[in-house]
């Protein structure tokens, strides 16, 4: 299907764009903390598989750890150029502008989202990559370890470096995470 | 490979359904689009140059605002939809960087084109856009740059508009309380970094700095203008060419400024430049709000400390005159000094220091030491008819009663008067007795006076007097109390009686000042002088439309009896208040 993409068929390169572009934007988004430059990270993806359908090579990894490990590097190419990460007002101006104007079971999911999101973005860039690839997008440690190009070693290091980061950074939410939840559930109640 | 350790992974479940609350939209329908675009562009032919990296460029990339009631996607710059009005959401990116999605703008409405015409133009990249461009208009881009664009606000009353934004405001704070109680260094370093980051970047935004500079010396050359209006208001100077001067000032500002955009931008204040205009008029109100706090600041403790003044001048007012107080400025207060008796090295009741000096003595040959008692009273001026006697004198017939008298400065030795028989000030003895001296006086010397010494006046010495030595009359300095100056101008609390009106006559209103509705109080710091005129006048505080210059010839007209200190007529600082009121 690659082949025939990168020859010009353009329904094949429609299904193998549907296939993948959903973890390909969510990764980058994730990695990148902004939708703009996620879209453009994923619509440069694209472009460089069917430009040069050669650089995959099935024998070594899938296609998705190929198009992940694309997104990478041109999340880090981002970074190098941009020199510096999202910053704090940008990475909360979603937040913001939705809290305006939603209830408050949406306001307080995205309290929690926004926390959960600033605990991600707090992270080392090695270890986020590693984080967001297992826990969010279900890649294994083999795969992750391909797409980072580092052994599995070095990925089960910066998972766990990554979670041990999380908990402290998240611990309130963890320790009544329940009550929240019950809290939620009253909420909910009441709006009905 | 890995299923242990990832099953271990697996086992934090807390975590992971924790991890999960952050969900992220899909990417839009935009960027299929757009990568369908260019999947096209790609394996058409039509464009030699690589399009991938680079929409990285942010001159290529506008992102797009979403409106969920009319599910259109609207220019950036946009807060609320400019067709029903409701507020926009940062939803998804639009890229204009290929020729179709240009070109389909023109089905869209007016008011959407006008937001279209926000975004930058974007850079030529292929021939297929460069001829649209040419079709377009030969201006090309910078009729686009030159373009006036509408802006679209909400009809939303102002009111609502703050209302909602305060509730907000409020709502994002009870919201990031919780964070704040768990970690509240953390928090503070946090929101730190955040806001300077962004006053860096609001700071480095063009225009910004230029045009804070300016609004600081708009407000400076202002605040000049009036200082100045207010410091030469009662010396005559013409207050219409003060305010013409001013408006000349601040219009220059406000031309300079508008050239320098206008060179720079070839547009107005407001012109092509949205960002910039927006960013300039941000910068200037920011600016004048510094300014304005630091001089609303400067002038709340300036009136706190004139509020204190006044409390403690009402304090200590004696002078039972409505709206006045005295002054309370601090005067160098003389020496205490000693007085009388202390060997000379007292003054006397001449102007200048002096020291007093002379002394007498005298008795009556007794064989007992002269007698404690008082000293007669003293004088310089009248010669001493009857020396002191301590034993009353038995008048067999009675004639013109002479009281005795010594030879001394009555400064020094003031009337005494107890009770005593006359006799030596220092003297042990109770045993009435006029001493062993000749000439009778008392005490051990030769005179009339008392003591060891020569003469009608007092202790040693010689001819009268006190002191030792022969005779001067001392006076003066800082030790007699009786010399002092009594030119300069006191406080009220320096004088021993305060200075006392006879007639205060009220200040008119002027017509102007009651056409223009004026009221308030005008403050006037003045001399009550010794020869009964109101001199020294200042304004401490004054009212436009001549009434400040009704209280002042009011205040010359005040009669008053001046203040006096030690029986001398001195002058005295005042503050007089005038309370211009309309009923």
């Amino acid at each position: 299907m690659l082949k025939r993409a990168g020859k010009g068929d353009q329904a094949a390169f429609l299904e193998l764009y549907d296939r993948h572009r959903e973890p390909i934007f969510r990764f980058a988004y994730r990695l990148l903390g902004s939708i703009d430059i996620a879209e453009d990270v994923t619509h440069d993806c694209f472009l460089s598989l069917i430009r040069r359908p050669e650089g995959f090579r099935p024998e070594r990894a899938s296609l998705r750890t190929y198009l992940f490990a694309i997104t990478r590097n041109l999340a880090f190419k981002h970074f190098r150029n941009t020199g510096r990460e999202t910053t704090l007002d940008e990475m909360t101006e979603e937040a913001q502008v939705s809290a305006r104007h939603a209830p408050l079971r949406k306001l307080l999911d995205e309290e929690l989202a926004a926390h959960v999101r600033d605990a991600v973005f707090s992270l080392p860039a090695l270890q986020r990559e590693a984080l967001i690839l297992y826990e969010y997008e279900g890649l294994s440690l083999n795969e992750i370890a391909g797409v980072v190009e580092a052994d599995v070693g070095a990925v089960k290091a910066r998972l766990y470096r990554a979670r041990e980061s999380l908990r402290r950074a998240l611990r309130p939410y963890l320790a009544d995470s329940s009550e929240l939840n019950s809290s939620r559930e009253i909420v909910t109640l009441k709006e009905a | 490979m890995g299923d242990e350790p990832e099953d271990k992974f697996n086992s934090d479940h807390e975590l992971k359904a924790l991890l999960e609350r952050w969900t992220t939209a899909g990417p839009s329908r935009i960027l299929d689009k757009r990568i369908e675009t260019s999947f096209l562009r790609e394996f058409s032919g039509a464009d030699g140059r690589s399009p991938a990296l680079h929409s990285l460029r942010p001159d290529e990339v506008v992102s797009m605002k979403f409106c969920s009631k009319c599910q259109e996607e609207f220019a950036d710059k946009f807060s609320f939809c400019p067709v029903d009005g409701t507020p926009l959401t940062a939803a998804s990116p639009k890229i204009v960087d290929d020729p179709s999605v240009t070109v389909s703008k023109n089905d869209q409405p007016p008011a959407i084109q006008a937001a279209a015409a926000y975004t930058e133009q974007p850079e030529v990249t292929d021939t297929t856009w460069t001829a649209a461009s040419a079709a377009a208009g030969t201006t090309g881009a910078l009729a686009l740059r030159d373009e006036y664009h509408l802006t679209f606000l909400s009809d939303e009353g102002l009111t609502s508009r703050l209302t909602h934004e305060l509730r907000d405001t409020a709502r994002q704070y009870q919201l990031t309380w919780p964070e704040f109680k768990r970690d509240p260094f953390g928090f503070t370093k946090r929101t730190i970094v955040g806001y300077g980051g962004m006053l860096r970047k609001f700071l480095a935004k063009p225009n910004v700095m230029v045009a804070m500079g300016c609004a600081v010396l708009g407000v400076i050359a202002l605040v000049g203008a009036v200082m100045l209006m207010d410091r030469t208001q009662s010396s005559g100077v013409s207050k219409a060419g003060l305010i013409t001067f001013s408006i000349i000032a601040g219009g220059l500002l406000v031309a300079l400024f508008s050239t320098w955009l206008g060179r720079e931008r070839g547009a107005a204040v407001m012109g092509a430049e949205p960002s910039d205009s927006r960013s300039v008029v941000a910068a200037m109100i920011s600016a004048f709000v510094f300014l304005f706090v630091i001089l609303g600041v400067v002038v709340a403790i300036d009136r706190r400390g004139g509020g204190l003044l006044a409390q403690n001048n009402s304090a200590e007012e004696e002078l039972q005159v409505e709206q006045m107080l005295d002054i309370p400025d601090e005067q160098p207060t003389p020496d205490p000094g000693t007085a009388g008796l202390n060997k000379g090295a007292g003054g006397g009741s001449k102007p200048k220091f002096e020291r007093p000096q002379g002394g007498g003595g005298g008795g009556r040959e007794e064989s007992k030491p002269a007698s404690f008692g008082k000293v007669p009273q003293a004088s310089l001026d009248v010669p001493q008819v009857v020396a002191p006697d301590p034993k009353p004198p038995q008048i067999k017939n009675p004639s013109l009663p002479v009281a005795a008298t010594v030879v001394a400065d009555p400064l020094l030795v003031p009337p005494d008067a107890r009770v005593l028989p006359y006799g030596d000030y220092k003297s042990k003895s109770t045993d009435p007795s006029s001493g062993p001296g000749t000439g009778n006086g008392i005490g051990t010397g030769t005179g009339g006076g008392i003591g060891p010494g020569e003469g009608g006046g007092l202790g040693p010495g010689r001819g009268g007097n006190i002191g030792g030595g022969d005779f001067r009359a001392g006076g003066g300095g800082p030790g007699g109390g009786g010399g002092g100056d009594y030119s300069k101008i006191f406080t009220g609390r320096e004088v021993t009686s305060k200075a006392r009106l006879i007639s205060k006559p009220e200040p008119q209103y002027t017509e102007d000042a009651r056409k223009n509705q004026i009221t308030g109080t005008v403050v006037l710091k003045v001399v009550f002088s010794s020869n009964g005129q109101v001199t020294n006048i200042r304004t401490v505080s004054g009212l436009p439309y001549g009434l400040t210059e009704r209280a002042i010839a009011a205040a010359r007209q005040i009669k008053f009896v001046p203040a006096t200190k030690d029986g001398h007529q001195v002058s005295m600082w005042m503050q007089l208040e005038y309370n211009f009121n309309l009923y």
